[in-house]
């Protein structure tokens, strides 16, 4: 990426003019960085995608940047998502202009650190605390990057920003990643099946033999993978994952390194009954007023309870006792995290983000123009109009 | 309207039976979700009607109180043959009903089987029997001994090809233990591929199953707790069976239903077989 050539304090005017302008019509480029994880399925790539097509609806000019040619679109995206023109960065063209805005995980601090001088506003996507903290220097946050905006995929990862990066001060927008409206109640009858999604084989291994071990009677439950039935298994695209998690009534899900808990909420949207290990970090959704909210599918802070959890869970539902309140709470819930909501708190985030950029260009603006003409004597107290113009554009 | 016909078969009556029948009874009286009760079609013989059964089911087909459910129970007398294969078929033969299922008489549903019947006649319309999970019961300890027909749903069992929850005919050569008692089926497939077989012994549920595949039709398991089996009940049909038969006609029953099932036919199965001394083995050698 190049940056424009360096103006004089005219031609900054006229640049502050067209960004103004750029930034009115939305002619302005939004650009996500997208991490390349090959053809391994990522909700935190899905996201990406997820914003840029929110944007995008809204009339901006958004581009995916990957990392080289060879990164592929990501056949777990819908295709529709994914319409966008991807440009790699190893040998990028693009002209970025201080009224454009660059989108960056969390993981990649290598890029802040390289676009650092780039006039473009840069903010952080923080989907990860794990990913963060891997990615940054001890003692260094995002601010040693020139960064100052954060958008977060939980509120809880507001709290762990604003309590651990206590030296920098961050704009935190949070909004509630939705369950894409695909994942519905279609099947009117559950399979006596258990979905399993976990980060770890291991920990899945031990509370299927445990379960098998201590429950004989239930020695012929199924445990499936949500993968494609094929030999060898391959990765489901989201839609095919919605549907098969549909169909089964429970699912197991262990992820300790979780900074949200995305699964527990598909389940709960399909009305499979997520039987779940607590993460390091709780997710929001089943707190509420510091208290555990009853009924949100079944959690555990122990990995061993997690086989008898599952028993009882089977034996309610095969018995038909599963209380109709857990699939009510685990509605209300889910109710939250729904496509239509996170568009709008996305919209109003990006739009904040973008109007502040604009406030600071039309205040520069009016400086500039106060300004008196290079014949007369500076005014003093005009001065810091042009290090703020500095600071934009250079 | 369910839509199901309950074909009860009742060879004999007296006091433990009553005692068995009511149970029954209040667990169909006991159906959650339903608008109608499913009819039931009693099929007796001359033996039960000797001691007292038909003056008994009156306590069932007349309300106590108002608001009292009645049990709408059609008698049968059985005139032929008496065996529980002809009992069934004869009850079938008087269903007016698109499905029907079978209670044996010491058995009970679970208050929530129809209700699910119900919901996967609506998802499964093709399919032609419906099994549930069985729990089977000591009849002397009323403990849990096993749960039967369960093994549908699993992937080990219907193997990689077979989709679960739908029994197939390569996994049922391999392993047999299926129950009819509480089965939901359609009438028209099970008149079909002619019935129950009462010249088949101790294998004829498999021998049915096999041959119900084998024409075509579809089984499910509907994995609800639907049915509560009694064993070991002194004098059952199987646990005669299983006190009184050899090892060597086990065998041969299951060998019977495996050839009989590509017939329709009840064919004369001839049994001369049984009668020939078991050959014994050389002795050894003397050292």
């Amino acid at each position: 990426m190049t940056q424009e050539p360096v103006m004089t304090e005219t031609s900054n005017a006229d640049k502050l003019k067209v960004s103004i302008q750029n930034l009115k019509e939305k002619k302005n480029k939004i650009m996500f960085f997208l991490p390349d994880l090959g053809a391994v399925p990522s909700g935190a790539v899905y996201e990406i995608y997820s914003h840029a097509t929110i944007l995008k609806s809204l009339g901006y000019d958004v581009k995916i940047l990957i990392e080289t040619e060879k990164s592929q679109v990501p056949e777990f995206v819908e295709p529709e998502l994914t319409q966008f023109e991807h440009v790699p960065m190893e040998n990028a063209k693009l002209t970025v202009s201080p009224e454009d805005l660059l989108i960056i995980p969390e993981i990649f601090t290598n890029v802040m650190e390289q676009t650092k001088n780039l006039p473009c506003m840069r903010v952080v996507l923080l989907q990860s605390i794990d990913n963060a903290l891997r990615a940054l220097l001890p003692g260094i946050d995002w601010s040693s990057f020139g960064i100052t905006h954060i958008i977060t995929t939980s509120k809880l990862l507001e709290l762990f920003v604003n309590e651990f990066f206590v030296s920098a001060r961050f704009n935190v927008h949070t909004y509630n990643v939705p369950v894409p409206d695909y994942f519905q109640k279609r099947a009117e009858v559950k399979r006596p099946v258990v979905s399993v999604f976990v980060r770890n084989e291991g920990d899945l291994e031990k509370v299927v033999k445990l379960f098998y071990q201590k429950f004989p009677q239930f020695r012929w439950i199924t445990f499936e993978p949500m993968q494609t039935d094929s030999k060898p298994p391959k990765h489901l695209r989201r839609r095919d994952f919605a549907d098969k998690l549909d169909k089964n009534f429970a699912a197991i899900w262990i992820d300790r390194m979780a900074s949200h808990a995305q699964f527990p909420l598909e389940c709960m949207r399909v009305g499979t009954i997520p039987i779940c290990l607590k993460p390091d970090i709780t997710p929001e959704y089943i707190i509420k007023d510091d208290n555990y909210i009853q009924n949100s599918g079944v959690w555990s802070s122990d990995l061993y309870a997690l086989p008898a959890l599952l028993a009882d869970t089977l034996r309610k539902f095969l018995d038909d006792e599963v209380p109709q309140e857990l699939y009510d709470t685990m509605d209300s819930i889910s109710a939250n995290y729904t496509s239509s909501v996170a568009k709008e708190q996305l919209t109003t985030i990006y739009g904040d983000i973008l109007n502040e950029r604009l406030e600071l260009f039309e205040k520069t603006l009016e400086s500039l123009n106060q300004v008196p003409p290079s014949s007369e004597t500076p005014v003093a107290t005009e001065a810091p109009a042009e290090s703020m113009t500095d600071q934009l554009l250079n | 309207m369910t839509n199901i016909t309950i074909i009860l078969p009742v060879h004999e009556f007296s006091e433990t039976v009553a005692g068995y029948l009511r149970k029954g009874f209040t667990s169909i009286k006991s159906q959650k979700g339903l608008d109608t009760l499913p009819p039931i079609i009693l099929v007796y013989t001359h033996f039960a009607e000797q001691n007292g059964l038909l003056d008994f089911l009156k306590e069932f087909t007349t309300p106590v109180e108002p608001t009292d459910a009645a049990l709408q129970i059609t008698t049968v007398k059985n005139e032929g043959k008496t065996d529980f294969c002809s009992q069934i078929n004869l009850g079938v033969k008087n269903t007016t009903t698109e499905y029907f299922s079978i209670l044996e008489y010491d058995d009970e549903f679970s208050t929530i089987y129809f209700k699910n019947v119900l919901k996967h006649f609506k998802v499964y319309p093709d399919v032609g029997m419906f099994l549930p999970f069985t729990i089977e019961v000591d009849d002397k300890t009323g403990s849990l001994v096993q749960i039967v027909n369960q093994t549908i749903w699993s992937k080990g069992y219907v193997g990689e090809n077979g989709v679960l929850g739908f029994l197939n005919s390569r996994s049922l050569n391999d392993y047999s233990f299926y129950t009819l008692g509480g089965a939901v089926i359609k009438k028209s497939d099970f008149e079909a591929v002619g019935g129950l077989k009462a010249n088949i012994k101790l294998s004829f549920t498999y021998e049915f199953i096999l041959r119900f595949l084998e024409n075509g039709n579809s089984v499910f398991c509907i994995a609800k707790f639907g049915y509560k089996h009694v064993i070991n009940r002194a004098g059952s049909l199987f646990a005669n069976f299983g006190a009184t038969m050899p090892m060597k006609e086990r065998k041969f029953w299951f060998e019977v239903a495996k050839r009989e099932s590509h017939f329709i036919n009840d064919r004369y199965i001839d049994q001369s077989s049984l009668l020939e001394p078991v050959q014994s083995l050389p002795a050894e050698p003397v050292a």
